[in-house]
């Protein structure tokens, strides 16, 4: 289990100083710091990109005043957010208001601890792995709702209360959709869940069962809703509830909230990359060429794309069709993968490669809807703007 | 069974309707902008643009129909009678007789409200709308004042604080807060040796001025350097 | 201890994202449930039809310019064909084309505007800003033609300020067909969207009788099903030379007077207005299109009261002359007054989110509303 840190350890010969439990004790602290520092440096990436793609969607330029390509604008931001002043409303709960981002951007880190980055790269390689991050990243709920009851206004109660209501329904289908694949694999530890999908594009949960891939669907659009993001941003919706549960917020403690989102955001693509999308592992079979952490942070690059592009393409739910469509449609759903997948759990492997080719279809299907969906957009005639 | 196929038609039309959305979002990637950079790129401002009036008051003949015709008040004429044994002099368009000496021309700018409604009836096209709309000067604690000090003179101010590259042809001295004291402004151009601001609706009428212009032996430097309509 | 609940004052507004400007909304909730949401106007008011008896006829356009600021030209159009019909003034051919031209581009741009902030109520970002990408267009022809981007005070009593510029035409022309692909690209993304669908259809419901007791007007009332333009049915300036549809919500736009319903109104009628924008360019006649009155004008004594179609309805100008050169009275019939009567009425027993999208359906401008 502590196979890095022994590696690690051995390497900088540095048992002949301190015994090995304070060794262990020393490097985990490290790491955690690390991990806290990552998550920010995350943060300032995410903003940026962004802002930047949104600016590609909408033909714009987006922030190119500081640095290159405005590439230290968020630093900038972030420098900004250090020295403004936190405001606390008056007749606030002020315990409860300076806890709660605290709490929530605890709730955002707790998961970074289980994932497995690359074969042997893992903080904490716990057998219960996936258990741990999704237990651990609804923590946040009560964050927000802390946020919420505290800030003493109405729009923070209603976000607060939006947040708890749709994170904790969200859970369900979150968890379902994962549990389809832990059925598959049969171990919770993200580690062995990348391991199970070794040797090449065709071993990825999503691509050997068509249940798998279902579960898929349905653990991206709940995760959209785990972090908040549109289309299923009502706790912070801007043109209703102001700023939801973070509208008395300012300073350093909003920021906080921000890089807990985004932070969020890689947490739940990094799950979703272990358990359907091959994990560490390149496409190819054998060794994952270039270390497998690129192929690791290549793949949550491309989620998060995908979510920050459905952001900027899709309006907000209302509050009844966001539990409608979890409770009525993802729920259900995510049941009938859960049994398919059971159900092939128990296949030999000729049922196996049954399923792998139902699988494939599936994604025919879904690459047809692709296509299906160029085609219905009308294509405009290439243009350089109007002229002027 | 209609619930059923009801459950998954709305599974699909979501799921669809995901995807023609990013499809019609992705379109979009790698068009050209259409933000444009104010500071650095400017739109050329086409003639017409109301951005800020200025007077030329060599050409007033001090009728004050602009300052009737305004919805605002915002325009304040006054003129004393030209003593009779003098010969009026002309104004250069529409050789009208300046009857009238004008004594003060001010006009608040803060209460202006764009409308052209003063420059269409004036007589000798002295008022009129120019595209200059950069109308802020600096005046805090850490810069001195770009407006002229009580009682000194051009060449002083000059010296005090030269033109920011911004503010090329817009009036510096002879402004008191946002109120443009046109007279003052007059004079400092002709002290500058620069011309006046063509009127962009009639730039031949107003090219005469411009030559007409008694120009300072030695300091002529700047002058305009902005073809009429524009900026850059 | 019997476990408790009450009711929640909320204030949305003065200042609040979605309030259109310093529209106040005094909301009570039952957590989620809208209950009663009483708006409050007046942060606005400018005193202008009293204002408007201490200025000559001319001086009043720029006043109307700032009535309803997103559409100034249908404002000066109003109250110009107002003046002109209490003096028996006939406009020549080439301005009443421009003049259609204009109010017809203005209403597309205002209409961008609702469609922008429309979505942007709903949290949907890009519509928006392809939206005021093509209203910027827009803006840009009125600045070369008015001189002005928002306030244009262009129309004149029994003319206009300015002629056409030379090669405005084929810049309208160019700008046209560049919006029509545009406008399909925004069907794509947000007018066929099932959230948008989801979010919209079966929201504030108004029924057609409820539609003309309140008094509404324009899209507002099409959508509710009454067939209703005043430039078809009530015409001024050259519209009843023009062909065009008028989008009345119903069997092909919509469920009746929903916000869906009124979306679509208002998003057919920005292709009908692209249809007279060009029916107008055809062929301008030539003519000089300044003003043919003198500069301070006295009409007759009498009173006159002319309504027409702005893109959010219709605006009516009440004038009575004393035969001087100012009018002794002047009262305006502001569509946005009108249509938000009815506001209160739609929004009980609704979500919150369901009163923003029923805000931004009514388009209000406060500048109107408040006068």
């Amino acid at each position: 289990m502590q196979g890095m840190y022994e590696t690690l350890f051995a390497a900088l010969g540095a048992e002949r100083v301190v015994p090995f439990s304070v060794g262990f004790a020393v490097l985990v602290v490290v790491f955690a710091l690390f991990a806290a520092i990552m998550g920010a440096v995350v943060a300032l990436i995410m903003v940026l990109a962004e802002r930047k793609i949104s600016a590609d969607i909408q033909e714009r330029i987006g922030p190119n005043r500081v640095g290159p390509m405005g590439f230290f604008q968020t630093v900038a931001d972030a420098v900004k957010l250090l020295t403004k002043e936190n405001v606390l409303p008056r007749k606030a709960d002020s315990i409860l208001h300076y806890c709660a981002p605290t709490l929530v951007f605890t709730g955002g880190l707790l998961p970074v601890a289980a994932i497995a980055w690359s074969n042997g790269i893992v903080v904490a390689d716990l057998n219960i792995g996936v258990l741990y991050v999704v237990g651990t990243a609804s923590l946040g709920v009560i964050g927000r709702l802390m946020a919420g009851w505290a800030s003493n206004n109405k729009w923070s109660l209603l976000g607060g209360m939006r947040a708890a209501g749709q994170m904790i329904s969200y859970e369900i289908p979150n968890s379902i959709a994962i549990l389809s694949v832990i059925v598959l694999a049969g171990t919770l530890n993200l580690q062995e869940l990348s391991e199970a999908q070794k040797g090449g594009i065709h071993q990825w949960f999503v691509f050997r069962s068509p249940f798998a891939f279902v579960a898929c669907l349905i653990y991206l659009v709940s995760s959209l809703a785990e972090v908040n993001r549109t289309p299923f941003d009502l706790p912070e919706a801007e043109s209703e509830l102001v700023s939801g549960y973070h509208t008395e917020y300012s300073g350093i403690r909003w920021a906080i909230f921000m890089m807990s989102e985004y932070i969020g955001m890689v947490v739940v693509n990094a799950v979703a990359v272990a358990l359907f999308f091959g994990g560490w592992n390149g496409g190819l079979p054998g060794e994952p060429l270039l270390g497998g952490w690129i192929w690791y942070l290549l793949k949550i690059a491309a989620l998060m794309y995908c979510q920050v592009w459905v952001r900027f393409v899709l309006p907000r739910l209302r509050i009844d069709q966001l539990m409608s469509l979890c409770w009525n449609n993802l729920v259900p759903l995510g049941f009938l993968a859960l049994l398919g997948a059971s159900v092939q759990a128990l296949l030999g492997p000729t049922g196996q490669h049954v399923m792998m080719v139902a699988a494939w279809l599936t994604f025919g299907g879904f690459v047809t809807l692709l296509f299906a969906a160029v085609l219905k957009t009308r294509h405009v005639p290439a243009q350089d703007g109007i002229p002027r | 069974m209609r619930a059923f196929f009801g459950y998954w038609r709305g599974i699909a039309s979501g799921f669809m309707t995901t995807l023609v959305g990013m499809v019609a979002a992705i379109r979009h990637v790698g068009r050209k902008e259409y933000t444009l950079e104010y500071p650095e790129r400017r739109d050329v401002l086409p003639p017409r643009a109301r951005m800020s009036l200025f007077m030329n008051a060599d050409e007033c003949i001090a009728c004050a129909q602009c300052a009737r015709a305004c919805p605002v008040n915002c325009i304040t004429v006054a003129s004393v009678k030209r003593p009779r044994e003098e010969e009026p002099p002309l104004t250069v368009v529409g050789q009208r007789k300046k009857v009238l000496i004008l004594t003060e021309y001010k006009i608040d700018m803060g209460r202006c409200c764009f409308c052209v409604l003063c420059v269409e009836p004036c007589p000798t096209h002295s008022l009129y709308m120019t595209p200059y709309f950069e109308m802020a000067v600096v005046q805090n604690a850490a810069e001195p004042d770009e407006i002229l000090r009580e009682g000194e003179s051009f060449a002083a101010a000059d010296a005090r604080r030269p033109r920011s590259e911004t503010q090329v042809l817009h009036p510096r001295f002879g402004r008191t807060g946002l109120v443009y004291d046109f007279i003052a402004i007059t004079d400092d151009l002709r002290h500058r040796g620069e011309a006046v601001p063509v009127n962009p609706l009639f730039p031949e009428e107003h090219a005469q001025l411009i030559q007409n212009r008694v120009q300072p032996p030695s300091q002529n430097t700047t002058g305009t350097k902005d073809p009429p309509g524009g900026l850059n | 201890m019997p476990f408790k609940t009450e009711e929640m004052l909320l204030n949305v507004g003065p200042q609040h994202p979605s309030t259109h400007g310093v529209l106040h909304l005094e909301v009570t909730t039952d957590g989620e449930l809208v209950t009663n949401a009483e708006p409050t106007i007046g942060y606005l008011h400018r005193c202008f039809e009293k204002y408007a008896e201490t200025l000559t006829y001319q001086q009043i356009i720029p006043y109307t310019d700032r009535l309803d600021y997103l559409s100034s030209m249908n404002n000066n159009f109003g109250f110009v064909v107002a003046v002109e019909k209490l003096m028996g003034i006939n406009v020549c051919e080439r301005a009443e084309r421009i003049r259609v031209i204009m109010a017809e581009l203005n209403r597309i741009a205002s209409h961008l505007m609702f469609i922008g902030s429309f979505s942007n109520d709903l949290g949907a970002m890009t519509p928006f800003l392809w939206c005021f990408r093509d209203r910027e267009e827009i803006l840009k022809i009125f600045e070369e033609v008015s001189g002005a981007r928002l306030l244009y005070n262009y129309y004149r009593i029994g003319g206009l300020a300015a002629d056409l510029t030379p090669g405005i035409e084929d810049r309208i022309h160019s700008f046209l067909n560049q919006f029509e692909a545009h406008m399909l690209e925004l069907d794509d993304l947000f007018t066929r969207n099932a959230i948008v669908i989801a979010r919209l259809k079966g929201v504030g419901m108004i029924p057609r009788e409820m539609a003309i007791a309140y008094g509404l007007s324009g899209p507002m009332l099409r959508a509710s099903g009454v067939d209703w333009d005043c430039r078809r049915d009530e015409p001024y300036s050259i519209y009843p030379s023009l062909r065009f549809e008028v989008p009345v919500g119903g069997e092909k736009l919509g469920a009746l007077g929903d916000c869906y319903a009124r979306y679509l109104v208002r998003r057919a009628e920005i292709d009908q207005s692209v249809s007279l924008v060009r029916q107008c360019l055809t062929d301008i006649p030539p003519g000089d299109v300044k003003e043919q009155v003198k500069r301070n004008v006295r009409p007759p004594v009498g009173e006159v009261y002319v309504r027409t179609e702005n893109p959010r309805g219709e605006i009516g100008f009440y004038l009575r002359s004393d035969g001087s050169t100012k009018p002794s009275r002047v009262k305006v019939r502001a569509p946005s007054f009108c249509n938000m009567s009815v506001f209160n009425r739609i929004s009980k027993d609704i979500l919150v989110a369901d009163m923003i999208a029923i805000l931004g359906s009514v388009d209000i401008v406060l500048g109107e509303i408040d006068r």
